[in-house]
């Protein structure tokens, strides 16, 4: 069967319950670039074609990890892509914190006790660092990375529930301050979204009244 | 120019390159041979700038202009 633009059998993505967390954050953009590197067919440089993630430390050809994981003790010379979360800074939205902008909103469907929806927007950044211990490598590593995330930008943003998602910065080639031997491409990735809740109340207002008095 | 098609399973990166670039071409030539003056050479990595990946924070005016621009 031909591919379709469009998956129209997708589940139900866990996002619907946790929402955009500084941890899955992370986890998004790991699951972005583990599976890029999961299939031979989608990696478009040649010369990178060898370089499959296995979730296997022992077997992959390329470690992708965040970077409280990354051990360069273990690395063993293996190209790597460090994924660090950035500053992740809340933003008031104006006209009632948001609420206007609640797509289901309807002031007159809403009942007296059912509270109105809060929201902020998030504005974050994470950085990508495609490492290798061959500067050429690194320079190729980071040029796939930021080229997939470019083409990608607007599926991104719509598939984990982004308000925009831009590459922001792809950077030179540096040396690695922990890492000696290691050279990087530091890609960043800028994002913002909005984090909506409600309050609710599980007993009235002053319940209990307590007077007292001092003699 | 790749090809880029969306999956029907929902994955993201398909990609159709066309066969008429080749390793060893023009382009992947020219890099290479300036990776290797880079490798055979100390005085270029000598001079590269450092980075720290955990002191590592993008302006915060780069990343509002990504969002704005």
């Amino acid at each position: 069967m031909a591919d379709t633009p469009y998956n129209v059998d997708a589940e139900i993505s866990s996002l619907c319950s946790t929402g955009l967390r500084p941890d899955i954050l992370t986890g998004v953009v790991l699951r972005i670039l583990t599976h890029h590197f999961s299939r031979e067919k989608g990696i478009s440089h040649p010369q990178l074609k060898g370089y499959l993630w296995s979730n296997n430390p022992k077997d992959t050809k390329i470690n992708i990890v965040p970077l409280w994981r990354w051990d360069t003790r273990r690395a063993q010379d293996r190209p790597a892509v460090v994924v660090k979360r950035n500053a992740l800074r809340p933003k008031q939205l104006a006209l009632a914190d948001g609420a206007a902008l609640v797509h289901d909103f309807h002031p007159e469907k809403i009942p007296a006790n059912q509270p109105a929806t809060q929201q902020v927007a998030m504005v974050g950044s994470h950085t990508i660092f495609a490492l290798s211990t061959i500067p050429y490598q690194a320079e190729i590593l980071g040029s796939e990375i930021s080229s997939r995330l470019i083409q990608y930008a607007q599926v991104f943003q719509s598939e984990f529930g982004f308000h925009r998602f831009r590459v922001a910065e792809i950077g030179a080639l540096h040396k690695v301050e922990e890492a000696s031997e290691y050279f990087s491409i530091p890609i960043t990735v800028a994002y913002t979204y909005v984090d909506a809740w409600q309050v609710w109340s599980t007993s009235p207002y002053l319940k209990r009244l307590v007077f007292g008095t001092e003699l | 120019m790749p090809w880029v098609v969306r999956g029907q399973d929902g994955s993201f990166d398909q990609v159709a390159q066309p066969e008429a670039v080749q390793p060893g071409d023009i382009n992947d030539g020219v890099l290479s041979e300036a990776t290797d003056i880079v490798d055979t050479h100390g005085l270029p990595k000598k001079m590269l700038p450092k980075v720290s990946l955990f002191k590592f924070e993008p302006p915060k005016s780069l990343v509002n202009q990504a969002l704005n621009g």
